[in-house]
């Protein structure tokens, strides 16, 4: 993206030097493209002959990697320049389609030997980071602070004795619950409660790992209303459990029973990763003979289980507003996500989200400016609002011009004040100064708040908070120093972590299928023990990136699991009780995430292992091998092989040809030297009563002969090798900038390969190291990365 | 009115309905042409207020055939409808069970069934929970989606005005079944919302899409070539989303258009009058629209404290209802609420009354559409549900109108099945079977 610079050449681009009068250079050849006809008559004067542009006119080569439609469509509406009139229709299509397979698209180039350092594409926000920012940029607006909820430990129960009429009849005892799963019985739920009657108000907050729909179910013959990430405030809460002045919303009202049934009550709840959320459960009984209360919740990925535990706290949380609009799948052409396509969808998105957005602004406008519709002051602290509002949302401080362009002139429009602020939030959220992360800067090359924004994006996956854009303003990010320092804050915010684990569920393929198994061949491998295997896996990741060390070779090395009760049934381990807990395993077997089980299950078939599916995975995710796609596709057909030779054997048959040889003589070691691991990552020494053979010959890249006899041989030989260790830097890189690494220099790899060695693979300080190069490439800042070439 | 009115008037009238395209209006309406609308069009709608009536000032002095109807002038604002009016006396819920009077008032009023033991306790009586059967509104609604000649696209709507934010069986006369109370929605923008979607959002997002494309040009002319497709594409598609909002008003199918919502409306007591105003006009645009032809119109909920300052009266309407019959300060002030109501009503009547039934056909809306009034006690002192005040209204079932009856001692379960029967749904019981044994109510 050059433009920050290039500035004059962009307009210079498309000028055609009295090209209008159609001086073409030859004659057309019968059978010759059609679209060469036009290319020549409007367009071969600035561009040239293969569209390579000219340094005079300051006209920029002519390739790039969008479609024949999308080039079609510009042609029509921008060129020639100055009479675009000339050239539409069919003449733009069929220009449109010679140039894109002349000479544009990548394709053509390399027909015609052209080397491309790849392009930083503009990029608008990735889905994920666009609900980030909204859920920042509203948040950022309240006044009112609270403390997320960190502190562990349950949620703050406050029980009631009741007296006629279900009305509360004063607290009678606080404690914390860690679960809210109740057996009252007959009797009242503490001593001094009456059994009768009685209630009980939960408050705190939850923490959420992944971001998704997450389901919520009550189970009570009583009565019980829950609210999830509603405004909860202690000054306001209030305790009659038949209050009619419930304001928000309950996500579940199952107030009134029906006799002694006891009813489930269900709903779901979409929310963002890495955040804590606020929750209450209002809870009461009423001459029922039981009393009885459960909550229950489902993660994305998980199953019904009972809430609490590790993941609440009884701190409450503000609320997070989510934009619950639906957007198409970002691109993932180049593996990673990436913002570089608008389409219809998309924009419908992005419509709903504004709109969304401005509805919540509209609803909590009085909290977050401090004064009612009669204050005086109203107006004033409106406009002041929007402006702040518009600071935010662009990352950076308005200009006058944008002041009055974004705010001002709303407000001499219409009397309305409301209607102003909804016109100014809704042209905000849909200028391409917010949705495109890199757009800020006015100025020829990026400033501070550039730099700053770059910072977040990369290591948060949102807007800049105060913090960050303080440090811009007062040239804090105008030193590598300073940048170094407020990246290595910026690492301790649970944004970060989400990020970071966001990335480990996309390098580790978690989602890309499934990992469950036939249930008659593995009866104990149910959605629970997937769903504990899940995050004992992202446990284990956190863990590692996290701790002091931040060792990448800890990933691959590490000689423990973190188990649960239920997983210690399957693969051994004595924790009791709930939770997790660090086990130590055998290092002979097994390995740091090569041998955990959840990805050894989802690298398997549904009732065998795969060899093929984890050598695949440890040669291009680990190794950092490159693999072709299959000449031809072959299925497995179990069923079709003599049943009684091993997985190996079967594997070797089915890829015993040259042409499958070329690459399953590299793909087949790595997988067979974990046939010791089941399909569900249970160590084995036998398969249908043979021995396993898990040694297996590999050779390198570089030619160098190992004997492979495990996991552990791989991790040794991954842990130097310099083409694993890019693989990791390429994957991190790619998920932190959502830009190709080699845009940013020719030896970006080079050098964070040599800084990540130099400082024995710290994962926290290779990912600062990332965030520097993506944010300072092109800065004015001093000491930055060198220039990017042009081109 | 807070929005600038000749800009919304004129936005309005603009955009009609049809960007279907856009993702804020998903689920437009398939909406019936009127010249489609089957010439039987029949409409059921239910209003209630609560706390019970003042019996001298309700009944009138005569019942029976050929007795000319008269009104008092608690009823007043009603005397343009008296031809099509009918007062039923004598019939009683006389459905039993757990539940206070005012619950099971409520929540028995249109199920005629009993309320299922629960934990919800009134100020007498065994606690109660929810009905345990169908309301005659949902009853009614079934029965006309199960056929694609009376099926609508919402089959019914329940309006609320000024009902508090709480589910128990004071609040609830709509069930869809056994406990499954139906929430009436008491905010005109969400109706507003639900019936017409986004038009308001489309408002204001149209009326910034220049200024974006502005700002869309300005930002561009700072890229690369390359990148600058990409803004190119983007702007397309505001573009698009310009001509989809501009095109609406010429596919505008709406038979009538939508009323007129004050976006900005607070949910307060005191806003009572414009929302129920606000509520009616588009309960009869949406029949209008044949988006519905059952709906419900529950005014506050039973055991209500409505304080209406409109009328100027402080006192909350529940405690008034409680005040002995020779305390002639209250009786005035529930006068002027019942008084409140019956205007209500009326208005009701006229807009249907001055709508033509859509389809050419001969005739108002009004004519074709049954009112039924009603609230969950004879009589606020008393907590009786004998006598309960029933007042039909138009023409829906083609009762034989313009008079009141009285029927000494019938259910109120007898009177769903003669409105059931009118609407040519001939169920032979409706809610608790040993009430129905004397089959419907003669209104023929």
């Amino acid at each position: 993206m050059r433009f920050l610079w290039k500035r004059l050449s962009a307009l210079g681009l498309f000028l055609l030097a009295g090209c209008a009068g159609g001086t073409a250079r030859e004659q057309a050849d019968p059978g010759e493209h059609e679209g060469l006809a036009v290319y020549r008559k409007h367009c071969i004067d600035c561009h040239g002959e293969n569209g390579e542009g000219n340094a005079i006119e300051e006209v920029d080569a002519l390739y790039g990697q969008r479609s024949v439609a999308s080039l079609a469509r510009f042609i029509e509406r921008n060129m020639p320049e100055d009479e675009p009139e000339l050239c539409v229709g069919k003449e733009a299509h069929s220009v449109a389609q010679y140039i894109h397979d002349a000479f544009y698209s990548p394709d053509a180039r390399k027909r015609l030997g052209i080397q491309d350092s790849p392009k930083i594409a503009i990029s608008r926000m990735t889905e994920a980071q666009y609900r980030n920012v909204i859920a920042d940029l509203v948040a950022s607006m309240n006044p009112r602070v609270p403390n997320a909820g960190k502190q562990a430990g349950g949620l703050n129960g406050y029980y009631f004795n009741s007296k006629g009429m279900n009305k509360k009849d004063g607290k009678s005892l606080d404690k914390t619950d860690l679960f809210l799963d109740f057996d009252f019985g007959e009797q009242g739920p503490a001593k001094g409660i009456k059994s009768e009657q009685f209630s009980v108000v939960w408050e705190g907050s939850f923490f959420v790992r992944s971001t998704g729909y997450y389901d919520f179910r009550t189970s009570t013959p009583n009565g019980v209303r829950l609210y999830v990430n509603t405004v909860l405030r202690a000054e306001e809460r209030n305790y009659r459990d038949d209050s009619s002045k419930a304001s928000r919303q309950a996500l579940i009202d199952d107030w009134v029973s029906s006799g002694s049934e006891i009813r489930q009550s269900s709903a779901r709840i979409f929310l963002l990763g890495g955040r804590h959320y606020p929750l209450r459960m209002d809870y009461f009984k009423y001459k029922e003979k039981i009393g009885k209360v459960r909550l229950e919740w489902k993660a994305p990925h998980g199953t019904w289980t009972a809430f609490g535990g590790e993941a609440v706290s009884p701190v409450i949380a503000p609320r997070t507003f989510v934009v619950s609009a639906t957007f198409p799948a970002d691109d993932h052409s180049q593996g990673y996500g990436r913002g570089t396509l608008v389409s219809k969808a998309w924009h419908e998105g992005i419509t709903a989200g504004a709109i969304q957005a401005t509805g919540e602004l509209i609803q909590r406008l009085e909290d977050f400016i401090g004064v009612g519709e009669k204050d005086p002051q109203y107006k004033a602290k409106l406009m002041d609002f929007c402006t702040r509002f518009v600071g935010a949302a662009f990352r950076r401080p308005l200009d006058e011009r944008e002041v009055e362009f974004f705010v001002g002139r709303h407000f001499t429009d219409t009397d309305d004040l409301k209607v102003a602020v909804k016109r100014c939030v809704l042209l905000c959220l849909k200028s391409p100064r917010f949705l495109y992360p890199e757009l800020s800067a006015e100025s020829e090359r990026p400033d501070a708040y550039t730099v700053a924004s770059r910072l977040s994006f990369a290591l948060w996956d949102s807007m800049p908070d105060k913090q960050l854009l303080q440090v811009a303003q007062s040239g804090g990010l105008d030193t590598v120093d300073g940048l170094t320092a407020e990246a290595w804050r910026m690492l301790e915010n649970p944004k970060a972590r989400a990020k970071m684990n966001s990335f480990f569920e996309y390098w580790l393929e978690m989602d890309a299928r499934d990992p469950g198994k036939d249930r008659a061949l593995f009866p104990g491998f149910s959605d629970a023990v997937i769903m504990d295997l899940r995050e004992s896996l992202l446990r284990f990741v956190n863990d590692v990136v996290w701790s002091e060390r931040s060792d990448y070779r800890d990933l691959l090395k590490a000689e423990h699991l973190f188990l649960n009760e239920r997983l210690c049934a399957i693969y051994g381990g004595d924790v009791v009780g709930p939770g997790f807990k660090r086990v130590d395993v055998d290092p002979g077997h097994r390995a740091g995430i090569l041998t955990h089980p959840y990805l050894l299950a989802l690298f398997a078939y549904h009732d065998s292992t795969s060899p093929i599916h984890r050598g695949v995975f440890l040669t291009r995710n680990i190794l950092g091998r490159m693999l072709k796609p299959p000449p031809k596709a072959v299925s497995f057909n179990d069923e079709k092989l003599n049943p009684k030779l091993s997985m190996r054997e079967k594997i070797t048959l089915i890829t015993s040809k040259n042409a499958c040889m070329s690459c399953h003589s590299v793909i087949n070691p790595l997988g067979f030297s974990m046939e010791n691991f089941d399909a569900i990552g249970r160590w084995r020494m036998s398969e249908q009563g043979k021995r396993v053979n898990a040694k297996s010959d590999y050779m390198t890249a570089a030619g160098e002969q190992l004997s492979l006899s495990g996991a552990r041989d791989i991790a040794d030989f991954a842990l130097r090798s310099p083409a694993a260790h890019g693989a990791f830097i390429k994957a991190v890189f790619t998920y932190m900038a959502k830009q190709p690494i080699a845009a940013y220099g020719p030896n970006s790899l080079i050098d964070l390969r040599k800084g990540f060695s130099a400082s024995l693979f710290n994962i926290k300080a290779l990912m600062v190291e990332i965030a520097k190069r993506y944010a300072l490439r092109d800065s004015v800042a001093p000491g930055a990365a060198e220039p990017q070439p042009a081109g | 009115m807070s929005l600038n009115p000749v800009f919304r008037r004129q936005f309005l009238r603009d955009l009609g309905l049809s960007a279907s395209a856009l993702p804020f209006v998903a689920g437009l309406p398939g909406l019936r042409a009127a010249e489609e609308a089957s010439p039987a069009a029949k409409r059921l709608i239910i209003m209630f207020s609560p706390n019970g009536t003042l019996p001298g000032e309700f009944w009138p002095k005569a019942f029976g055939d050929g007795k000319p109807l008269e009104l008092g002038p608690m009823l007043a604002p009603l005397e343009p409808f008296k031809k099509q009016m009918l007062i039923l006396k004598g019939v009683h819920n006389r459905v039993g069970g757990d539940g206070d009077q005012h619950m099971r008032g409520i929540s028995c009023l249109l199920t005629g069934c009993e309320l299922n033991p629960g934990n919800i306790q009134g100020g007498s009586h065994n606690p109660a929970g929810w009905a345990r059967g169908i309301s005659i509104d949902q009853e009614i609604k079934n029965f006309f989606q199960s056929r694609s000649s009376t099926s609508t696209r919402f089959g019914s709507l329940e309006f609320g005005v000024a009902v508090p934010n709480r589910a128990d069986p004071w609040t609830r006369m709509s069930y869809a079944g056994n406990n499954k109370p139906i929430a009436p929605i008491d905010d005109p923008v969400q109706m507003f919302e639900k019936l017409y979607g986004g038009v308001q959002e489309r408002e204001n997002i149209a009326s910034v899409l220049d200024d974006l494309l502005d700002d869309l040009n300005r930002v561009s002319r700072r890229l690369s070539s390359e990148d600058q497709l990409l803004l190119a594409e983007h702007m397309q598609l505001v573009r698009e989303l310009e001509q989809e909002l501009a095109s609406a008003k010429k596919n505008d199918s709406l038979a009538h258009p939508q009323p007129d919502i004050d976006p900005d409306i607070e949910i307060v007591n005191d806003n009572t009058p414009q929302v129920s105003r606000m509520q009616i006009d588009m309960l009869v645009n949406a029949m209008a629209n044949d988006m519905t032809r059952v709906a419900s119109l529950q005014f506050m909920r039973s055991v209500g404290q409505a304080r209406m300052r409109w009328l100027g009266i402080d006192d909350g309407h529940h405690t008034l209802s409680h005040k002995p019959d020779n305390d002639k300060v209250a009786a005035e002030k529930l006068w002027k609420i019942n008084h409140w109501f019956a205007g209500e009503l009326a208005y009701l009547a006229k807009r249907l009354g001055e709508t033509p039934e859509p389809g050419g056909l001969n005739g108002s809306m009004l004519d074709n559409t049954q009112i039924v009034w009603l609230n969950e006690l004879g009589k606020g002192n008393s907590h009786t549900l004998q006598n309960i005040p029933f007042l039909l209204l138009g023409g829906g079932c083609g009762f034989n109108a313009g008079r009141a009856i009285d029927f000494k001692n019938r259910t109120h379960n007898s009177l769903w099945l003669s409105v059931a029967h009118g609407f040519g749904h001939g169920i032979k019981t409706f809610g608790k079977e040993q009430f129905c044994h004397d089959g419907p109510l003669p209104l023929g």
